[in-house]
This record gives C-alpha cells, sequence and structure tokens, in this order.
C-alpha cells in the first residue's frame, strides 16, 4: 500500500499562515492523518501544484497541521500558488517527489 | 526604545552589554536587517543620482502607483497620501489583502473596541479568532491579553482569563486554550451561526460555544481578536459576525480589536479615513476604490514605500513591477529592490527614524529612535518637489 | 541507580567510575558521554531552552510565579522583566536563563513548578527529570 502512495497524486487542503521558525525554509507541514494516509514521511520532498505552477518543498509532519491537510508559512514558496482570491486557503495537488 | 516589528509596538525594548532585550523574534529582524545602498538600474549609484532619477519617474508618469506605506511613520504615511493626490495616483497599503475591513468596521462604529490595556485590566474571556499570536504577534498574549497580572484580574491566566480559540487548524495558541480554555476547529460561519444559535436557547454544530457565552457573562469585559483567517473565512461578509457581536453585546460587554498586522497600518488607514471616508485603496484620479492588485496592472510606475511586494504577493507581481518604472523607498535589501529601477535606502522606524505609530488599537505611540537616518518622509518631500 | 542519578544532576562525574575507563568498556563509556552532553548544556534545576524552537513570546517570563511575586508592574503585568538578575528573560528574540538560583525547583525548598514550561505552546522548555 505505501509503495504505491508514490504515483498518486491527491488534492489536499493547503492553509498558509504565519509560520516564523519555518519560512523561506521550502518546508510543509502535512498532518499526521495526511501523512499517514498517503505514507509521507519525515524529510521527504512533496511537490505542490495549483493553476500550473508548481512547488517543491519539504514535508514536516506536525500536530500544528491537524484539522487540514498542509500548512505552508507565508513565504517566498506560498507566493508561487497564491492568487489574491485564495490568499490564505487553497485546494492544491500533492505529489512525492520520486 | 519602541519595536516596530508589528503592531504589538512593544515599547520596552532595551540595549544592553550588546543584546536585545525583551524583543521577540520578530522585533530583533529588524536590528538584523541587510541595509540597501543606493542604486540605479540595478547599478550602485550616489543617493543624489537616485533621487533624481526616481523623481524623473514620478514627475513623467501618467498613471502611477503607490504602495507600501505600513512600516513608516504616519508624518511619511501623510506625505505619501499628499504625492498621490497631488499625481492623481492610486494609493493601496497591504491592508487590503490584510485587516484593512476589520478597521474600517471600527472606524465606522459597526463594531464596539477598546485598548489593550483596558484588555490587559479587565478581559476575562480572550477569544483569538482566525488569528496565532504566537506566530504573528508573539508577545500579545504575554503583554496584553492572557498572561498579564493587572487592574481587575490579578490572579492571571489560572483564574481570571479564559482563553478561547477559534481556528480551521490546531494553532500553537490553540494548543495552549485546549488547556486553559476551549478550542473550536471549525469554519467560521458555521461556528458564528452556532453562536447566534445559542444565544437564542438552540444548539448549532457546536453546541460547546454555550459554555463560552456563560463564562463571557460570568464577566463585565471580554474581547474577541480578529485575524486573517476570519477576515478570509467569511469572504467579505461580515453581517452575522457584526450580528453575533451585537447579540453578544446584549447578554455581556463583548469588544472586538483587530489581531495585529504591520507595525503603522492603522496609522495609514486611520489618515486615509479621514481623507477620504475609505481606509486603503484609493485612486485620487477618479475618486473611486482601486487595490494595488488592480492599479499595478494599468500603471506605469511603481513607488513602494517600506514594503516587499515582489516577495510576500502573487509572483504576477513581482513580473509586473519588474517590467515598470519601479522605484523601492525602503531600509533593507529584498527582493523588491532587485527588481526596481531605483533603490532609495531609508532608515529604520524606531531604530534611526522617528515620528507616531498607531497601535492594532488605535492608541498612538511615538517613537524613541537611537540614530538618526535619512527619513521616508525627507525623501517623498523630495519626490513632491516635481509634482 | 544512584550514582547515575547524581550523573544527571552533576553531584558526580563519569570520570569517578574507574571500571568505566577499561578498554572494555569503551563502547558504553562513549555512549555514556553522547548521553550526558545533553546535560553539560542543561542547568542545576534541569531547565532545557530548545532555541530553535523558541520565538521569544516571553509567556514563560511572565507565567513565572516567581517573577509575578517579585516583579508585580514588570514581568507580572506583561512588561520587560525588571529585575537586575531574573530567572529568565528574552534576549536576542529567544528566553536565556539567567539567574536560576531564584527558581523554585531549586535549592533545599524545591518544589515541582512546572508553570513555565507548560505555557510554552511549542514545547520550547523541558526539564531533565522527563
Amino acid at each position: 500500500m505505501l509503495d504505491f502512495s508514490r504515483f498518486i497524486r491527491v488534492e489536499a487542503k493547503v492553509i498558509v499562515a504565519r509560520d516564523i521558525l519555518n519560512e523561506n525554509k521550502g518546508v510543509a507541514l502535512v498532518s499526521k492523518e495526511f501523512a499517514g494516509k498517503f505514507g509521507i514521511k519525515e524529510g521527504q520532498t512533496v511537490k505542490l501544484t495549483r493553476n500550473g505552477r508548481t512547488v517543491k518543498l519539504v514535508a514536516k509532519p506536525s500536530e500544528f497541521a491537524e484539522g487540514v491537510d498542509v500548512v505552508i508559512p507565508n513565504d517566498f514558496f506560498a507566493s508561487q500558488l497564491v492568487d489574491f482570491d485564495s490568499f490564505k486557503q487553497f485546494t492544491a495537488s500533492v505529489e512525492l517527489e520520486r | 526604545m519602541i519595536c516596530t516589528g508589528c503592531s504589538c509596538l512593544c515599547d520596552d525594548i532595551a540595549i544592553r552589554d550588546g543584546k536585545i532585550l525583551n524583543a521577540c523574534r520578530k522585533g530583533v529582524k529588524l536590528f538584523n536587517v541587510k541595509r540597501a545602498i543606493p542604486m540605479v538600474n540595478s547599478k550602485p549609484s550616489s543617493f543624489e543620482e537616485a533621487i533624481d532619477r526616481a523623481k524623473r519617474i514620478v514627475s513623467t508618469a501618467n498613471k502611477l502607483v503607490v504602495f507600501g506605506l505600513d512600516t513608516i511613520p504616519c508624518e511619511a504615511q501623510q506625505k505619501a497620501i499628499e504625492l498621490a493626490e497631488a499625481k492623481n495616483a492610486a494609493i493601496d497599503d497591504c491592508s487590503s489583502f490584510c485587516l484593512g475591513d476589520f478597521v474600517e468596521l471600527i472606524l465606522k462604529g459597526e463594531l464596539p473596541t477598546a485598548t489593550l490595556e483596558e484588555v490587559r485590566d479587565n478581559a476575562y474571556v480572550i477569544v483569538y479568532w482566525g488569528s496565532n499570536p504566537y506566530q504573528s504577534l508573539p508577545r500579545h498574549m504575554s503583554r496584553f491579553t492572557y498572561y498579564p497580572r493587572s487592574g481587575k484580574r490579578q490572579r492571571g491566566y489560572e483564574e481570571d482569563r479564559y482563553l478561547v480559540v477559534v481556528d480551521v487548524r490546531l494553532s500553537e495558541t490553540a494548543k495552549l486554550a485546549k488547556k486553559g480554555g476551549k478550542f473550536i476547529m471549525g469554519n467560521d460561519a458555521d461556528v458564528i451561526d452556532s453562536f447566534l444559535k445559542a444565544l437564542n436557547g438552540r444548539a448549532g454544530k457546536y453546541p460547546e460555544v454555550a459554555a463560552i457565552i456563560k463564562e463571557m457573562q460570568k464577566a463585565d469585559f471580554n474581547v474577541i481578536f480578529g485575524g486573517l483567517g476570519l477576515k478570509y473565512g467569511l469572504r467579505g461578509d461580515y453581517s452575522r459576525f457584526i450580528e453575533m457581536v451585537e447579540k453578544l453585546n446584549e447578554f455581556t460587554r463583548v469588544v472586538f480589536i483587530p489581531a495585529g498586522f504591520h507595525a503603522n497600518m492603522r496609522g495609514f488607514n486611520e489618515l486615509m479615513y479621514r481623507k477620504t471616508g475609505v481606509v486603503n485603496a484609493y485612486d485620487f484620479s477618479s475618486n473611486e476604490r482601486l487595490t494595488f492588485s488592480e492599479a499595478v496592472k494599468k500603471a506605469d510606475a511603481a513607488l513602494i514605500i517600506g514594503s516587499n511586494p515582489a516577495k510576500s504577493l502573487p509572483s504576477w507581481i513581482a513580473k509586473k513591477l519588474a517590467q515598470i518604472d519601479t522605484i523601492i523607498v525602503d531600509p533593507s535589501q529584498s527582493l523588491t529592490s532587485k527588481i526596481a529601477k531605483v533603490v532609495i535606502p531609508t532608515a529604520i522606524s524606531g531604530i534611526d527614524q522617528g515620528g507616531t505609530m498607531v497601535r492594532s488599537d488605535g492608541v498612538s505611540v511615538e517613537l524613541k529612535p537611537i540614530r538618526e537616518g535619512v527619513t521616508d518622509a525627507e525623501v517623498l518631500s523630495l519626490l513632491m518637489e516635481v509634482v | 541507580m544512584s550514582f547515575a542519578f547524581k550523573l544527571l544532576t552533576k553531584e558526580r562525574k563519569l570520570e569517578e567510575c574507574k571500571p568505566l575507563y577499561e578498554p572494555k568498556y569503551a563502547a558504553q563509556r562513549k555512549k555514556l558521554e553522547e548521553m550526558l552532553k545533553v546535560v553539560e548544556k542543561a542547568t542545576e534545576t534541569g531547565l532545557i531552552v530548545d532555541e530553535e524552537k523558541c520565538v521569544g513570546c516571553a509567556n514563560c517570563v511572565v507565567s513565572c510565579p516567581v517573577h509575578a511575586e517579585k516583579d508585580p508592574y514588570g514581568a507580572g503585568m506583561g512588561r520587560g522583566v525588571g529585575l537586575p538578575d531574573p530567572i529568565l528573560r528574552i534576549e536576542d528574540g529567544v528566553v536565556r536563563v539567567v539567574n536560576l538560583s531564584l527558581c523554585r525547583r531549586y535549592g533545599e525548598n524545591r518544589t515541582l513548578c512546572v508553570v513555565c514550561r507548560e505555557n510554552c505552546p511549542n514545547d520550547a522548555i523541558s526539564f531533565l527529570e522527563d
């Protein structure tokens, strides 16, 4: 089951939140539930894609993403994905980097 | 010294033995800024050359947009507004995608408010709604809300405070609320609906809000801090939220304060409100609302003051700013200063630039700089000479 | 077990265990030295601050009952702590231990006070006994 996760691309609920400890480091906090479901482990690279734009981030399972799927800091990486009408919350497809 | 890292405007910062005391991690960043140098067309230049080139851009611009403004003192903001008006330009700050809406509601009297000192001395139930002060306003809770023992709240967080967090995810502040209050993880509209139902004796999706209302009624002063989560959660329609606050005030006193933002965002909002009747996003050529994102699409020149939009806004903004004649007036080297045609370095508010700033609750604070640098107001006065 | 405990409270040193320095226990000694590196960083009452997790929120400084008692119009009210040598203070954006002799976990009448650790939202403070 875990092997197949490398080929899956899933839609995830992503929110952008201030994170002064993790910002500008290319980190994405992933909820333990989401990480468990798709076999994402700490330190693995994930690709977040939205509206044709993709960023590569390092996944970090965290209790602070509980309630959503992914939390990314509002930094340069988030600026690649957001638009003014989806500034803090959006859906993106998440894929594990092979 | 007063820290201008955020709208808390902490006034107890000191430097002793080379250490910065009492400033949080956000505030300390101001002391470690990589300072900008004057540049024209990406090459180092003299200050006078940069000013000259900027003057030329401003005087020949047909559609100028002025943006940023939230980290500079009121005196400089005032000059920027005058410049925009004289040039029939568009002017906007970060509040149009931050909490400008909340400040406008307060200035119009649609939401009752109070000062942070009043909260510190009196508030029992403290609600952070769509806000995570641990990351955005680190000292907010320890200076003004949950932890101080002050006024009528001498027993502090142990017995005299009740912390509530409403958010879509478990934040660091929510983790504290689970211990000493309540954490409601849910969608904003549903939580507001639950409050309104509970006030009418019915149960909504979150029946636990009844316990929060009960706690609020135990005291005569409670506060809701609204953050970006609430703003974006409600998508511009605050009518039910206003109704909820009104209804709560029939039972007990509940005030609303915007959680927080850049150091002097509220200063800009209040200046604009007094001048135009709106808090931001204004086009002096048409006398209509116009956000920065709309204005920049048609602009041929941009004057960015005290901000780094190339980094913090959707990436197409950076591309557009690189194409037009962009002037940046800011103390630090940044992504925006890399793409701008002219870079004019100025002082850091609170460190080498003084003036007035307005805290998130509307209280004015006089900065206490330790040095003197080139102020934003001086640069704007120079640019005004050609308008 | 008593010797092991005293190693943690720094009342005894690893060098006092002579048999441990025989060649056949080299691997175990190395492991013990690794584990005790953490203790070197800790203070007498075993208070460790993980600076990477600290944002300088000062919840610990303001909630500290000793600060509240000794500095009621300073740290007790949320301001920067006014004592010349407080237990904790925010320096350069993170919390640093300054003077542990005032801490309730220290000394003859020590108590199991956990206020600073409980009020850190990011678990940046920990005590050695955990």
